[in-house]
C-alpha cells in the first residue's frame, strides 16, 4: 500500500511539472465540447436559394413564401434564366435553386398538376436530403389543402392526424445527441495516448527497469500507473458534464451515480488500452500513431455521430467490439432518457465483458514484454 | 588486489541460460559470487554479460538454471527478498528527469519501504558522501552525467543492499569521473562489506576488481583474480621495439605457428609465444631488435583466450 502510495504519488509530481500535459487535461474536454457542441449542426436552416420564378402569379409567389416562412430557404437571388440559375448552383452563391413552371399558376386554378422543381447541390448529403424533405413537406401540405377544398372539407384539420412527438430531445437540437457520447470520446482521446505515452516514456528512459529491480510487484506497478489516470479521466467527465449542464442546458435526467460507476468501466477500458498499446510499440512516436488508429472506429463506429442502424452489416458487426458504443449507449440512456439498470444492464454488461477483457489483456502483454 | 583468505559466497548460480528464440545469449554458466567482494564481468558488447546480471537481478528469468543466494533464498520463489537485498545501477543511470534529485530519492526510498526520519538521514549522509548536497533541488534533467551518475548510485544504496549491481555504470563519464567513483565503490564496499557486480569493457576498470570472470559468446571463457589471469601469459609474452615498417613485420610474424599472436602496440610490437615454441619464437624475434619480456595486461590476456576460442577472430575487446 505504501509504495502504490510512493508509485501514485511520483506519478502526480511529474503530472505538476508537464504544465502542457496538465492544461490539456482540462483544455481538451473544454475544447471538443464547444467545438461538438457549437459547431457540428445537422439540422442545417437557411439555405442560399434563388428562385426562377417563370410563373410570376399569385399561387408561385405563396409557394416560395411558404418555402422561406420553413425557415430552411433563404433567397439571396431571383434568375432569369434556367442558365443563371446553373450558374448560381455552380459557383456555390446557392445551394438550392426553385425553378417554378410558366403555367404553375394557371394550372392550379384549372385544377390540373401545377409544376415546380426543385434543384439541390446533393455533394452534401445531409444538406439535400433535408431540404429533399422539407420542400416535399411543403408540396405536399399545399396540396392537400387545394383537395381539402375541392371536396368541400370543411374541418380545420385534416382526415388523418399523425402528430409526432420528438421525445428525449424535444427540441431536436443536434447538441443533445452529441454532447453525452463526446464524454466517451474525450476519455477516449486522451487516456490512451496519457497512459501509453507515460509507460512507454519510462521504458525509454530506463526508469521501469529500475523499478523492476526493486521490490515493487507488477500488480503494484500497473496500478500505480492507473490510479492517477483514472482521476484524470473523472477530471475530465466532471468538466464536460458541467458544460453539457450548464452551458448546452442539458440535464441529466438520470442517476448521476450510476453515470459515475459506469464510467469506471470504461476509463478502466480505454487505460487497458493504452496499456496493451504501450506494450506493442518502440517509442512515443509510435504510441501515438498507434493510439490514433484506435481513435478513429471509436469515434466512427461507436454510433457517436453516425448511428449504427444505417451501417453496412459489417460494421454494425464491428462496432460491437468497440466499448465505447455501449458507454455512449448507457450515457445517452442515463442523461437523455433516465435509465436505470434495469433498462441498461445489457450494455453495461458488454462494456464490462470488455473491460474485463482488455485489462486482461494489457496486463498478460505487460507481464510478457517485461521480462 | 589483495584478497582477504575466507571466501563465501553470497551468490551460486547453476547452469545458468538464457534464449531470446533461436538464439542463445547465455550459455550454461556457473558463478559464484564471493562475499564483500568485488566481481567484474569482463566482455565485449554482445558477450552476454548484460544478459548475466539481469538474471542475477531479477530483472529476466533464465530459460535453464537456478540462482540462490543471502543464505538459501532461491531467486526464482522468493523473488521479492532477493530484491530487497540488492541494489541496481544500470549505464542508463535511470532517474525520473522531471523530478528533483531530492523527489527522486525519496521515491526510490519509499518504495523500498524507508519513511520519514530515517530515509532522510539516508539521504543526507549519501549527499554527503557522493558530494550532490548542492543540486538536491534541481531537476535531474538538468545536471551533468558525472551528477547523475553519483546520484543513481545514490538511489541504488538508500536501502543498504548487501549486493551491488553496476552495468557498465562509468559510459559517458570522463576518466576523472571515472577514477573517483571507483575510489568510491571500494570506500563503500569496504566499509559496508557490500558485495559488488560490475559489468565492463574497460580494461582499467577489470584490474580494479578482487574477481573477474571473461564472457564470450554467452559462456565464461575463464575466471580468478586479475593476477590468476595474468599469469596464464607468465613468461610468453615478449615484446620488441620496431623502428620503421612495422606493418610488414607483422605481416610476416603473424602467420609462423611459433607464435599464437602477434600484433602491434604503439611503436612496439607484442607477441604471445605458443607453448613448447618458446626458444624458437624468442630468437625469431630477436631478428626484429632486443625482445624483452613484457607484463601481460587484461587486454592481452583477454584477447589471447578469446583467440583460442575462436581462431581467426579479431580482437574482441
Amino acid at each position: 500500500m505504501r509504495r502504490l502510495l510512493a508509485l501514485t504519488w511520483k506519478e502526480f509530481m511529474q503530472l505538476k511539472r508537464d504544465r502542457l500535459t496538465l492544461r490539456m487535461i482540462i483544455l481538451i474536454p473544454l475544447m471538443q465540447t464547444m467545438i461538438f457542441g457549437y459547431a457540428i449542426n445537422y439540422d442545417v436552416k437557411h439555405l442560399r436559394t434563388v428562385v426562377l420564378d417563370e410563373s410570376r402569379s399569385y399561387d408561385s409567389r405563396e409557394l416560395v413564401a411558404r418555402l422561406t416562412a420553413s425557415e430552411y430557404f433563404d433567397v439571396v437571388g431571383r434568375v432569369d434564366s434556367l442558365k443563371e440559375l446553373e450558374a448560381a448552383l455552380d459557383s456555390a452563391q446557392a445551394s438550392v435553386g426553385l425553378v417554378i413552371d410558366r403555367e404553375y399558376g394557371a394550372n392550379r386554378h384549372r385544377g390540373t398538376p401545377a409544376a415546380a422543381f426543385l434543384v439541390v447541390n446533393a455533394s452534401d448529403t445531409t444538406t439535400a436530403s433535408q431540404a429533399m424533405s422539407i420542400a416535399g413537406g411543403v408540396a405536399t401540405q399545399l396540396s392537400m389543402q387545394t383537395l381539402a377544398r375541392r371536396a368541400g372539407w370543411r374541418e380545420r384539420a385534416l382526415p388523418i392526424d399523425l402528430r409526432v412527438r420528438p421525445w428525449y430531445n424535444a427540441d431536436l437540437r443536434t447538441s443533445t445527441f452529441i454532447i453525452p457520447g463526446l464524454l466517451a470520446i474525450i476519455l477516449t482521446f486522451t487516456l490512451i495516448q496519457f497512459t501509453a505515452g507515460a509507460i512507454v516514456r519510462e521504458r525509454e528512459m530506463g526508469t521501469l527497469e529500475q523499478l523492476q529491480v526493486t521490490p515493487v510487484t507488477r500488480t503494484q506497478l500497473i496500478l500505480g500507473k492507473l490510479l492517477p489516470f483514472i482521476l484524470i479521466g473523472y477530471v475530465q467527465l466532471t468538466v464536460t458534464l458541467l458544460l453539457m449542464r450548464f452551458l448546452f442546458d442539458i440535464p441529466i435526467v438520470g442517476s448521476v451515480a450510476l453515470l459515475y460507476g459506469v464510467a469506471f468501466l470504461f476509463i478502466a477500458a480505454v487505460l487497458g488500452l493504452g496499456m496493451l498499446i504501450s506494450t506493442l510499440v518502440q517509442n512515443q512516436r509510435q504510441s501515438q500513431q498507434v493510439s490514433m488508429m484506435f481513435l478513429l472506429p471509436f469515434v466512427f463506429l461507436s454510433g457517436y455521430v453516425f448511428p449504427i442502424d444505417g451501417m453496412p452489416p459489417m460494421f454494425q458487426f464491428v462496432s460491437r467490439l468497440i466499448p465505447a458504443r455501449y458507454f455512449i449507449e448507457v450515457v445517452r440512456g442515463i442523461v437523455l432518457r433516465g435509465a436505470g439498470v434495469d433498462q441498461l444492464w445489457v450494455p453495461i454488461s458488454w462494456l464490462a465483458f470488455y473491460t474485463v477483457a482488455i485489462i486482461s489483456l494489457a496486463v498478460f502483454r505487460f507481464r510478457k514484454t517485461a521480462n | 588486489m589483495n584478497t582477504p583468505p575466507p571466501m563465501e559466497n553470497l551468490v551460486t548460480a547453476r547452469g545458468l541460460t538464457r534464449r531470446f528464440g533461436a538464439f542463445v545469449a547465455v550459455r550454461n554458466i556457473d558463478v559464484d559470487i564471493p562475499r564483500g567482494r568485488v566481481f567484474g564481468f569482463l566482455g565485449p558488447n554482445g558477450s552476454g554479460k548484460s544478459t548475466t546480471i539481469r538474471m542475477l537481478a531479477g530483472l529476466l528469468a533464465p530459460s535453464a538454471g537456478r540462482i540462490t543466494g543471502f543464505g538459501g533464498i532461491d531467486i526464482a520463489t522468493e523473488t521479492d527478498a532477493w530484491k530487497r537485498r540488492l541494489g541496481y545501477m544500470s549505464q542508463k543511470f535511470s532517474l525520473y528527469l522531471d523530478l528533483t534529485v531530492e523527489e527522486n530519492l525519496r521515491f526510490f526510498g519509499s518504495v523500498y519501504g524507508l519513511r520519514g526520519g530515517s530515509l532522510a538521514g539516508r539521504i543526507d549522509a549519501l549527499a554527503d558522501r557522493l558530494r550532490f548536497h548542492h543540486v538536491r533541488r534541481m531537476l535531474t534533467e538538468g545536471l551533468s552525467t558525472g551528477l547523475r551518475q553519483r546520484v543513481a548510485l545514490a538511489a541504488a544504496l538508500l536501502h543498504q543492499p548487501e549486493l551491488l549491481f553496476l552495468d557498465e555504470p562509468t559510459g559517458g563519464v570522463d576518466p576523472a569521473g571515472r577514477r573517483m567513483f571507483w575510489d568510491l565503490i571500494y570506500e563503500l564496499a569496504a566499509d559496508r562489506g557490500m558485495t559488488v557486480l560490475v559489468t565492463t569493457h574497460y580494461m582499467d576498470e577489470a584490474e580494479q576488481c578482487d574477481r573477474l570472470a571473461f564472457i564470450l559468446d554467452g559462456a565464461i571463457i575463464a575466471d580468478g583474480s586479475p593476477t590468476t589471469l595474468k599469469s596464464h601469459l607468465a613468461g610468453r609474452l615478449f615484446e620488441v621495439e620496431v623502428a620503421h615498417d612495422a606493418f610488414t613485420t607483422l605481416a610476416t610474424l603473424r602467420p609462423l605457428s611459433m607464435f599464437e599472436d602477434v600484433y602491434l602496440a604503439g611503436r612496439r610490437l607484442r607477441a604471445v609465444l605458443a607453448a613448447g615454441a618458446e626458444r624458437e619464437a624468442i630468437a625469431r624475434l630477436g631478428l626484429q631488435g632486443l625482445a624483452r619480456e613484457a607484463e601481460p595486461s587484461l587486454e592481452d590476456v583477454f584477447v589471447s583466450l578469446a583467440r583460442k576460442r575462436a581462431p581467426g577472430a579479431e580482437e574482441a575487446a
